[in-house]
């Protein structure tokens, strides 16, 4: 199952848990030098190393598609990947949990993404998977610089780990960017998931590890678990005393998106993620009960441009037309 | 990635149009969407995804700008270029990223101070392909062995150390 369909642990404050490795094969040179002829080659030799390991290979090129955007909202794709025109391909499997970006930045992008905070068992599926690439790959490696990688910020382990965090009540209360700063002087970076700017549309955040050389990959995925902790005390300490404090006009809050939502004949995605939030942070509350976190998430991805578009019969053309979509899909999945 | 028109801001917006089952892509900053738009060049029925709610991806170019001290770098490195991939360093330094992984090797000198002011002073430790491991387990055994011969030979034991020698004329044959 996709994982924005499962719950997940800690699900209040994280949303998904996500690995990534790079990893590239020496014989050929990075994007930029590489031909479409030796593009194609390594597509072949990293899919047939994933043969019978039950993964489905989707071809690409020519450059931005309906199909490629939404897989990049489902975040199983980069936008660098979705944009690209030289031949590129994915391979994803069954559950969606692992997918194999080839031909992105680096030949090869293993990643694997879980529901809530579960970086120890994304970690556990990727290393799996990277012991097949390894044994029948020849990867690019050196003993000192570890994985090498076409940027040299991925040098090392080439690995990127990264929760997405939902922080309602540290973002209303302005604390995120002192958050973030501190995070940066620990080799860890923090950025709004949505909207342009520090602040996360929605209050949504993406925290990663920023150095990947001189450092192993479980003592990078130690420290994330041990500023998550941090961060989630803060964000629960937070959210008890605004309901403590507040609760008459948290209530008002939570309950005017519940029927915008539900009744709404048109929802920019702005406002949806908006009105996403504050009910979102009602569930955690107890404010409401009749919502699921897995039907409110569900949402979120279906209700995004592109996987709008596609599930659409009569797919929607303009803003209007899919503003219009949108409010009918939360009204037939909220409002009965 | 570059808006596709004016190759000089970030695209934000992402549009795809369907002539009659051609399918062309674009990929534009605001400025040049807008623009566009007014221009009718961007025809009815396309569409437009905001970025805004397309996550942004991992890693951050933070290299390109890590260059600017030219006087840190060795002489020579004007005229070197890559044997594999023919990338000046010159070239490197523009894109801030290599042109295949022998870059690092033929611009190891260039490199080393930039890659230290991204990650610290040091060396890799973690996963490896498992020749590599293979490679460094031999490497660790072979100098402990010479460091035995060594003690052999100072206490004259010189039969220990002719078992000692074959060992290590065995591991490297291996290697
Ligand atoms: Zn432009
Ligand atoms: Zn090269």
């Amino acid at each position: 199952m996709a994982w924005y369909n499962e719950i997940g642990n800690e699900f209040d404050t994280v949303l998904s848990s996500r690995i990534r490795f790079a990893r590239n094969l020496r014989a050929y040179p990075f994007e930029g030098k590489l031909t479409p002829d030796g593009a194609k080659e390594i597509i072949e030799k990293v899919d047939s190393a994933f043969k019978g390991q039950g993964f489905k290979r989707h071809d690409f090129s020519g450059g931005f598609t309906t199909d490629a955007a939404s897989l990049v909202e489902k975040h199983y794709i980069s936008r660098e990947f979705a944009a690209k025109k030289s031949p590129h391909s994915l391979l994803i499997n069954e559950s969606t949990s692992a997918s194999v970006m080839i031909c992105e930045e680096d030949h090869i992008r293993l990643q694997t993404i879980l529901p809530g905070l579960a970086l120890n068992e994304a970690y556990d599926i990727a290393t799996k998977y990277d012991d097949i690439i390894d044994s029948s790959l020849d990867i690019a490696y050196d003993e000192e610089l570890g994985y090498l990688t076409h940027c040299p910020t991925n040098l090392g382990t080439g690995m990127r780990a990264s929760v997405m965090m939902f922080l309602p009540a540290l973002t209303m209360s302005g604390r995120i960017s002192s958050i973030a700063s501190q995070l940066s002087k620990i080799g860890l970076t923090m950025r709004g998931m949505y909207g342009e700017g520090s602040e996360g549309k929605g209050g949504i955040y993406q925290i990663s590890n920023q150095i990947t050389l001189g450092i192993t990959e479980e003592d990078t995925i130690k420290k994330l678990y041990d500023i998550i902790g941090q961060i989630n005390e803060q964000e629960r300490k937070l959210r008890s005393s605004i309901k403590g404090e507040n609760l008459e006009r948290l209530r008002d809050t939570v309950l005017r998106s519940e029927g915008i939502l539900k009744y709404a004949h048109m929802l920019s995605s702005g406002e949806f993620i908006e009105h996403f939030s504050n009910i979102r942070l009602g569930i955690a509350l107890g404010i409401i009960t009749d919502i699921s976190y897995v039907t409110l998430g569900k949402l979120f991805i279906e209700t995004m441009p592109a996987t709008l578009t596609l599930s659409e019969k009569n797919a929607p053309g303009t803003d209007s037309e899919r503003d219009r979509a949108r409010a009918a899909l939360c009204h037939s999945t909220l409002g009965k | 990635m570059l808006c596709e028109k004016c190759k000089k801001n970030n695209a934000s917006f992402f549009f795809e149009e369907n002539i009659n089952g051609k399918k062309r892509s674009l990929a534009l900053c605001s400025e040049c969407a807008e623009e566009m738009k007014k221009n009718g060049e961007l025809n009815v029925g396309t569409s437009f995804f905001d970025s805004a709610f397309i996550p942004s991806s991992f890693h951050n170019d933070i290299f390109g700008g890590l260059f600017s001290d030219t006087n840190m770098l060795p002489k020579s490195s004007g005229q070197k270029s890559c044997p594999v991939c023919g990338y000046t360093f010159a070239e490197f330094r523009r894109v801030g990223k290599a042109g295949c992984s022998e870059c690092y090797k033929t611009f190891a000198e260039e490199l080393a101070q930039s890659i230290r002011s991204i990650h610290g002073n040091a060396k890799h430790i973690g996963r490896a392909p498992a020749k590599a491991k293979a490679k460094n387990k031999k490497e660790n055994e072979l100098k402990a062995l010479r460091k035995e011969l060594k003690a052999a030979i100072s206490d004259e034991n010189f039969e220990q150390a002719a078992i000692l020698r074959d060992r290590i004329k065995e591991i490297e044959g291996n290697m």
